[in-house]
């Protein structure tokens, strides 16, 4: 991790519960990989309120420039700089002969799959994406035209869900920090039950982005629940789903 | 030097009177090992160990406050064994002096841990962490337990809200150091999820709490005092000093602003000629900044005579 400075070039208010950024960024920040963010707090910040520096997710990474996208929490204007710390996290790890991926978002915006489908669009990969409760309010003119978008029922249905799952080479799934219990339990449960308890290595993986303090791995605030010490922040934010120890 | 703890067979002496609390570095100390130098600090702290594994607790651990955070982790650690067979290695190599901190749970978990940490190369220290709840014969009882099982100084983290009474208690029964104070807890509402969570609460504002009972502890114990709340700033931490206490420990500050760790170690150091720059210097010099001192001592005016001028002699008329 290394700290860098930022500057706001652009912010866009996509829609009321989407924020975008542009940010200019020195050459380092140009090799995030997708599942990598950033830890940040305005350089002139002379109060401590809000206390934490903040985790922005990147939507796209070009030289010299990153855009990343939230929910909008304060007031940021063109021209504030920032400091960053980076990169937070792992690479999403990704499976070999990787052709069909699913992405599965509930409640929470699909933000962290955006920077992974652009990449992996670009090689040919399918990508699908189901959006369920909140998560259909997510604008689909963010998307990429090339994924499939679906939406999923409040029971956990979607059309041809078996032959999905059993379709996809790899599936990710994404929920509001209160709720990863609650919605990968059932998502692995499921997937465990179709392919007779042999879930390959990295097959379904959640996406654990815990409101976190540190970013290195320490205040134990992003502690993923497993047989082995995982934090979202260094480890994550996909962890593999069979190592997760689910209620 | 800074003496961290008194008595005892083995002193701990510090170059430096900035510590890196617990929980900011990890177990190895590597944390923020590419954002600051901890060969800078004085010592650092592990985060908290007991004898036997803890688990992460279940649902919001992370609440944000006005001005600070609220945390809620249960203090997880996968148990003293397996700590010292992943982490002992770093320790010996530390760069700076490794303090212990061990979850003063109960007098036999703690008697245990003091076994374990004597036969430790790389240990500079304990440091006992009481709960807020500790009587003055359980942090007696602990104490004597650590103390009657290493030779190594040992250091006592009491309660904010009762600081006084267990500091006193912590020097009756032995302790060489005092360090005051654990953060205190307090309960908030997630935001997130709309539950209230229970938990420790870190941030600048605890700056004032801790001050004025470092202020009290200095008065009524006689053992070396370390602060530990609120230092966010080299200012912060010559507040503490000015009060009584002989070292800092700076906890949650590195969070937002890794490398304000190594600027307080360097300001308290004795780097003060680069302030002003808001530069650090290439090289590490102990007692820089009293060239500062000096050179205004030097200009400014000679004091005035204490005694009276003689009288001038008398002229003739």
């Amino acid at each position: 991790m290394r700290e860098t400075q930022a500057l706001i070039e652009r912010v866009r208010r996509v829609s009321a519960d989407v924020l975008q950024i542009d940010l200019t960024v020195e050459p380092a920040l140009m090799h995030l990989e997708p599942g990598q963010s950033l830890f940040v707090r305005p350089v002139d910040q002379a109060d401590w309120q809000p206390y934490l520096r903040e985790q922005w997710i990147p939507v796209d990474v070009t030289p010299g420039r990153v855009v990343v996208e939230g929910a909008p929490t304060r007031f940021y204007a063109p021209g504030d700089a920032l400091s960053v710390l980076s990169p937070v996290g792992r690479a999403i790890p990704l499976r070999p002969k990787l052709l069909h991926l699913l992405l599965i978002a509930e409640d929470a915006l699909p933000t962290p799959f955006m920077h992974l489908a652009r990449k992996v669009i670009g090689g040919g990969v399918e990508v699908t994406l189901v959006l369920r409760g909140e998560a259909r309010r997510y604008p689909l003119e963010l998307l990429p035209p090339e994924i499939e978008v679906l939406h999923g029922e409040a029971d956990w249905r979607w059309p041809e869900q078996v032959e999905m799952f059993t379709w996809a080479d790899q599936v990710l799934v994404l929920a509001p920090s209160y709720a990863y219990m609650e919605v990968y339990g059932p998502i692995y449960a499921t997937i465990a039950q179709l392919r007779q308890h042999n879930v390959p290595d990295d097959f379904v993986s959640g996406l654990f982005y815990y409101p976190m303090a540190c970013g290195v791995g320490v205040c134990g605030a992003c502690l993923v629940p497993a047989r082995q010490r995982i934090t979202a922040c260094t480890d994550g934010p996909a962890i593999d789903l069979k190592q997760v120890r689910f209620p | 030097m800074v003496e961290l703890t008194r008595g005892g067979k083995s002193p701990l002496l510090l170059a430096n009177p900035v510590i890196a609390a617990a929980g900011v570095l990890g177990f190895d100390g590597q944390a923020y090992r590419d954002l600051l130098d901890i060969s800078k600090l004085g010592a650092w702290v592990t985060s908290p160990l007991s004898w036997k594994p803890r688990g992460v607790v279940r649902g919001a651990r992370l609440v944000p406050l006005p001005s600070g955070v609220l945390l809620h982790t249960g203090l997880p650690n996968p148990g003293l064994r397996r700590v010292l067979q992943r982490y002992a290695p770093a320790w010996q190599r530390s760069p700076a002096p490794v303090i212990a901190h061990v979850i003063a749970s109960d007098p036999h978990t703690v008697e245990r841990c003091a076994v374990a940490l004597d036969e430790t190369e790389g240990v500079a220290a304990l440091e006992l962490g009481l709960h807020d709840r500790a009587t003055a014969e359980e942090i007696a009882q602990v104490v004597r337990a650590a103390l009657s099982h290493t030779q190594r100084p040992i250091l006592v983290r009491v309660p904010l809200y009762r600081a006084v009474e267990a500091a006193q208690a912590a020097e009756q029964a032995g302790a060489g150091g005092v360090v005051v104070a654990g953060p205190p807890r307090g309960t908030a509402r997630d935001p997130l999820s709309g539950r209230l969570v229970g938990g420790r609460m870190y941030g600048p504002w605890l700056k004032a709490q801790t001050l004025r009972a470092v202020g009290q502890v200095v008065r009524a114990v006689g053992v070396p005092v370390t602060a530990c709340g609120g230092v966010h700033a080299p200012s912060d931490a010559r507040d503490f000093l000015d009060a009584g206490a002989v070292a800092v420990q700076v906890g949650t500050v590195a969070w937002v602003q890794p490398r304000m760790l190594e600027i307080i170690a360097r300001n308290l150091g004795g780097l003060e000629l680069t302030r002003a720059n808001g530069a650090l210097a290439d090289e590490w010099e102990p007692g820089l900044g009293q060239t500062m001192l000096r050179e205004r001592q030097r200009r400014q005016p000679p004091p005035p005579p204490t005694t009276p001028p003689p009288k001038p002699p008398d002229l003739p008329r």
